[in-house]
């Protein structure tokens, strides 16, 4: 296995400079220098204690929406609709988190169950619409992101916009309803913690118990899973209950442990991210971890270098994914290439 | 109502119907010939980015339309590398491809704009064919038009048609007859990103007269459900924009109707105009709930293809 | 080695040998057809028939050697080249484009000579396809979707499809396999009449009466290798059987001992009693005729009821009544006394087990590794689950073991599936099925696609099975597979129903006009 990664790392490290070529290439068009991009972008990263919190900060959503997305695509389903859940998760967290006479024990959990909760339902519509009509999985999440978008522009108008009725935004959560901060003058809050935790937990899930080896056979074989009386609806179902519900929560967490308010245009697009993190972890809850971390890192560095580099705005985060992505695909496939003239590559 | 408004409604909706109708029109040549690509998004954003910034710096809309038209057939190129030549699954790809073009067209508009090279230049409009002003029909919108018969004239009356429906269903056959399967797909998608870089550019030229960040605003991906609510047939395709669209325009004039307004009010939902913005969203789930899974996509949609 | 002087070859391999990687496939072979020559390529699955008729239709190009066309060196770019040249090839597994018409079908294989890709030349196809087709007596929907029609009509597209003005000669790949007793002797008619017109047959078989029956010339292959060349009226079945599986062949010890039926010794045989499977007038609705109607049989323990049939006749349904995957519209099924839901889950729980058809995407799932899919059979037993967790170290036991016992050639627990070859993949979906001993075993096609060796540790293990007390439905389209392995009776399923239930000594004829559906009744063999 180690030796297998120590010769893949040429390849890798060579689809990934072609990566960093063709990004550097965009920026010098955009007229912008690629190594001042770089040097905020590590700044912005881990330039400082700050700003290394602030990577942590960035990687717990990724984290959890990276395990939402790493789990439907264990199962075979295609859920791009991690941005929705998202945003769904966000809406029920705030709604929770701005009640008054909540017992202040019960009051954070209470925030996290609603979070999880409205994530599941959001995503429990696209598995009904699959197992039930046949829709495409891939089409209906994608459309329901679009629909969340326009509930949470709703939202923070009607129901949940501030007392004073100003801005399209809500009030602030109860204090019980936050989650504590790790570090004094930075964001870094107990709820990375609670992500780490999650990373873990869907872990032995996956590997340890029954249902996580039905989501792994339905996802592996359909047929053969089918045939050996695994339910498969209910199991794609779960699923799609389960991937939804962390991608909620990774709202909810961001509710309770940042922003502490609910706004128009909440998510930077922490839910699309999603995907580019479960894919570089090759879909293993415990390789989301660095995965988020390197896409935590890449976000807290581009709002750095939006800062401090005129004419590169925050989309540039967007480039940096798809780019890292064609790297890793172009990687893969060379990496196949390679292990079937290994096999003899008999026609 | 009067013959006047309906008029303006019929053109404004059919207005609104060109870039769908143009992006699966795309989407209908590629899942036919068996590729998936849920990048129709991206490349309706690229084609309307391109329309507006070669529009403008050559002021001539046609330069702008076929700049739209190379333009998306390049960026398709890069999904039909990976997608088709590499072998790597669609879906992700047309994901990143996405991404790729969000974040692109935003910088780079951003950087345009910043040049100041869009500066004191005006944007040339579409010349209307028909009628002028809120009740006319420009050439994009007539060529989207004209594309249905002439898609489902290639698909069904012509020998290149068989071969690219033998190549989504069965595509070891239409490589027995004879046909280079991966080459044939690469071209169709090749096609598919030029049809989304005129329906960005009906899209930027024809219906705002600018371009805006995410202007597309899931266009693409009402495309691919038009696709599947057309039963992968050109007039269905047709159909379904033509519905969506007829809908768009309807609640947007819903809007701005006072017994509406007032009845809307009453209700104390706050603004209500999100709603009006989430209807096609939630119209095309609900039709992709009621055709299901009645309709049957070709068999051999997104499996990669090995030459023997 | 028989020599016909006088005429060129249409088309002739010379000294052609075929590697693909370490692997020699062909090796020094010499073949050739002449024109009005039926001329058989007979052996086993993997002796290199198909690698040859690659190479002679221009999918493949040799390693060494050439191929001769009317005797001059030529060299085919592919199929579609070989094809302009008088190369057809009529393909085991039809490719054609169900959705698509017949004509369209036709369409798709023209060569680009008549007219561009814009054109529609439908007439023009019709016109020379018609004209064909009356010439043979064929009547053909040809504005049908293929995908509507019968086997014995697709294959006939297939013909008309590789048959061209041009076409010297034609190469047919196992043509019988999929069709019906009846109609094997029109296929037959067909062959010698395009014979007749002076165009050169390759017909590939491993069935030896058929060869002996319509070819002049035979050619044997073993391992790559040229084995017997003859003329069929100098030989006969027991000479050609001999040179096709060879001295040395190690399968009829497998057969005895081995290792499954060794881990089955002591096992007391049930006494038939009761039946162990009971099914009374089962039906399953189809759209326009049932698919399956009014089946009744039940099966005791410790034996073999076979269910011959042509593919196509209702066997899937059958199996998926009997492993719990669909629901019959009406009729019983019992598994001793229990009814069990219709749910595989039930089924399992009730004492079944199935061997499916497609081992590759029912049997297992390919990206799993070998305890995960042996893990499948179990993973709701108690004796694996504590609460919601799975026991692994005791499923990777229990794994090792299996691999032990049945023989699975793998690196290890942790190998993945995809990573074996077909032969120890069928015995890991054997090894799931019979490992917890159960009281019915349901096994379809169980040795599709498998090597002489593979094949004879399948039946090795369903007899094993039998003797420990298993109720056993085999459901194959191999009818030598069915006879052979049956122990009382055998079923023939023809269109949803049984056209007779026969005693396996029952002569063939017999059992193939009921496989074509000449219906008959058996006093006394009826279902008990």
């Amino acid at each position: 296995m180690k030796q297998r990664l120590l010769r893949d790392l040429p390849l890798l490290l060579l689809t990934f400079s072609l990566g960093a070529a063709a990004l550097a290439l965009i920026i010098r068009l955009v007229g912008a220098s690629p190594v001042a991009v770089s040097k905020a972008l590590w700044d912005g990263a881990f330039g400082s204690r700050y700003s290394l919190s602030e990577t942590l900060v960035q990687t717990a959503p990724l984290l959890l929406t990276g395990l939402g997305v790493a789990v439907a695509f264990r199962c075979g389903l295609f859920n791009i609709g991690a941005e929705g859940q998202f945003l769904v998760g966000a809406m029920a967290a705030t709604g929770v988190g701005i009640l008054k006479n909540v017992p202040a024990v019960i009051h954070l959990p209470l925030l996290l169950l609603a979070g999880a909760a409205a994530g599941a339902l959001w995503s429990g519509i696209a598995g009904l619409l699959k197992v039930y009509r046949g829709v495409q999985e891939v089409l209906s999440t994608l459309l329901l992101n679009f629909v969340a978008l326009q509930m949470l522009s709703w939202m923070v108008r009607g129901p949940l916009q501030e007392a004073q009725k100003g801005f399209p935004q809500s009030d602030l959560i109860a204090v019980p309803a936050r989650f504590v901060l790790l570090a004094p003058g930075t964001r870094l809050h107990a709820g990375v913690l609670l992500a780490l935790f999650c990373a873990a937990l869907i872990w032995f899930f996956l590997r340890w118990t029954a249902g996580g080896f039905a989501l792994r056979a339905v996802g592996s074989g359909e047929g053969a899973a089918e045939a050996a009386g695994i339910p498969v609806r209910r199991t794609v179902l779960a699923t799609f209950l389960l991937s939804g519900a962390l991608s909620g929560l990774a709202g909810a967490i961001q509710i309770s442990g940042v922003t502490y308010l609910l706004s128009d245009g909440y998510s930077p697009g922490y839910g699309y991210t999603a995907i580019a993190v479960a894919l570089l972890a090759n879909l293993s809850p415990l390789a989301v971890v660095p995965s988020a971390l390197f896409f935590g890192a890449l976000t807290a560095g581009s709002n750095v270098v939006q800062q401090r580099i005129v004419g590169i705005p925050s989309v540039v985060v967007q480039v940096l994914q798809a780019v890292v992505l064609l790297a890793f695909l172009a990687y893969a496939w060379a990496r196949e290439r390679r292990q079937r003239r290994e096999e003899g590559g008999v026609a | 109502m009067t013959t006047a408004l309906i008029l303006s409604l019929v053109l404004q909706s059919l207005a609104y119907a060109a870039p769908v109708l143009l992006a699966s029109l795309g989407g209908l040549f590629s899942e036919r010939v068996g590729v998936v690509n849920i990048g129709l998004e991206g490349l309706l954003l690229v084609g309307a980015l391109a329309a507006v910034v070669a529009a403008t710096v050559t002021g001539s809309a046609l330069l702008g339309v076929l700049i739209a038209l190379l333009v998306g057939g390049a960026l398709a190129a890069l999904f039909a590398l990976f997608g088709v030549v590499l072998r790597r699954d669609q879906v992700i790809v047309g994901t990143t491809l996405n991404f790729l073009a969000l974040g692109l067209t935003g910088m780079l508009y951003r950087a345009w704009s910043a040049s100041g090279s869009g500066g004191g230049k005006p944007l040339p409009p579409l010349t209307p064919i028909v009628g002028d002003g809120s009740t006319s029909l420009n050439a994009l919108t007539l060529l989207a038009l004209l594309l249905v018969p002439a898609a489902h004239w290639l698909l069904f009356r012509t020998r290149l048609g068989v071969i690219l429906r033998a190549t989504g269903e069965v595509p070891e056959a239409a490589a027995a007859g004879g046909t280079a399967v991966s080459r044939l797909r690469v071209l169709v998608c090749l096609l598919t990103g030029g049809l989304c870089g005129l329906g960005g550019a009906s899209l930027s030229l024809g219906i705002s007269s600018a371009f805006t960040e995410g202007m597309t605003n899931g266009r693409g991906f009402i495309a691919l459900a038009v696709v599947v609510f057309g039963r992968w047939n050109p007039f269905g395709a047709l159909a379904a924009s033509l519905l969506f669209a007829a809908a768009d325009v309807a609640q947007a004039r819903l809007q701005t109707v006072a017994g509406v307004q007032n009845w809307l009010a009453s209700l104390h939902l706050g603004d209500t105009y999100p709603f009006f913005l989430a209807l096609p969203y939630v119209l095309t789930l609900v039709a992709l709930a009621i055709r299901g899974s009645k309709v049957r996509p070709p068999a051999a949609l997104g499996q990669p293809f090995e030459q023997g | 080695m028989a020599e016909q002087g006088g005429t060129i070859p249409l088309i002739a391999a010379r000294g052609i040998t075929r590697r693909f990687g370490a692997f020699t496939a062909l090796e020094r072979v010499d073949f050739a057809v002449r024109p009005g020559e039926i001329h058989a390529l007979l052996g086993e699955n993997g002796a290199g028939k198909s690698t040859l008729m690659n190479l002679l239709s221009g999918l493949l190009r040799p390693s060494e050697g050439e191929i001769l066309l009317n005797g001059d060196p030529v060299r085919f770019r592919s199929p579609a080249d070989a094809e302009r040249q008088g190369i057809g090839m009529v393909h085991q597994h039809f490719l054609l484009v169900p959705p698509l018409s017949v004509s369209e079908n036709l369409l798709l294989g023209t060569a680009p000579g008549m007219g561009g890709l814009l054109s529609y030349p439908i007439r023009r196809v019709l016109d020379e396809a018609r004209s064909l087709a009356d010439r043979l007596g064929w009547r053909i929907p040809w504005n049908a979707p293929v995908g509507s029609l019968p086997v014995g009509t697709q294959q006939r597209i297939e013909i008309l499809k590789a048959l061209r003005g041009v076409t010297r000669v034609l190469i047919f790949d196992e043509p019988t396999a999929v069709l019906t007793p009846t109609e094997t002797p029109e296929l037959f008619d067909t062959l010698r009449r395009l014979a007749g017109e002076g165009r050169g047959i390759v017909f590939i078989s491993h069935k030896l009466d058929e060869v002996l029956a319509l070819s002049e010339t035979i050619t044997v292959l073993r391992r790559g290798r040229v084995v017997a060349r003859t003329r069929a009226a100098e030989t006969d079945a027991r000479s050609l059987a001999e040179a096709m599986v060879g001295p040395d062949r190690e399968a009829s010890s497998l057969i005895q001992d081995g290792a499954v039926s060794a881990s089955r010794a002591g096992q007391a045989t049930v006494p038939a009693g009761g039946a162990a499977l009971f099914v009374e007038n089962l039906a399953v609705a189809g759209q326009a005729r049932p698919l399956l109607n009014g089946l009744s049989f039940a099966v005791s323990p410790g034996e073999i009821f076979g269910i011959a049939g042509v593919d196509g006749n209702g066997q899937g349904e059958l199996a998926d009544c009997l492993a719990g995957l669909i629901r019959p519209s009406s009729g019983t099924l019992r598994i001793g006394n229990d009814q069990p839901a219709a749910s595989p889950g039930a089924f399992r729980r009730a004492g079944v087990a199935v061997i499916p058809a497609d081992r590759q995407t029912r049997g297992l799932a390919l990206p799993l590794s070998l305890t995960e899919n042996l893990a499948l059979g179990v993973y709701d037993s108690p004796v694996y689950r504590r609460g919601p967790l799975l026991l692994w170290p005791a499923l990777r036991r229990r794994t090792e073991d299996l691999i032990r016992q049945y023989d699975i050639r793998a690196t290890g627990a942790g190998a993945l599936a995809r990573s074996l070859s077909g032969g120890n993949q069928q015995k890991v979906v054997i090894a799931r099925a019979l490992a917890e001993n159960p009281r019915v075993v349901v096994a379809v096609n169980p040795t599709r696609g498998l090597d002489v060796g593979a094949i004879a540790y399948v039946h090795a293990a369903l007899r094993g099975a039998q003797a420990s007390g298993a109720a056993i439905v085999l459901i194959s389209t191999e009818l030598e597979e069915v006879l052979s392995l049956a122990t009382h009776r055998v079923a023939v399923l023809y269109e949803g129903a049984f056209s007779g239930i026969v005693s396996p000594d029952s002569p063939r004829d017999e059992i193939g006009l009921l496989m074509g559906g000449k219906t008959r009744e058996v006093p006394g063999a009826a279902a008990r």
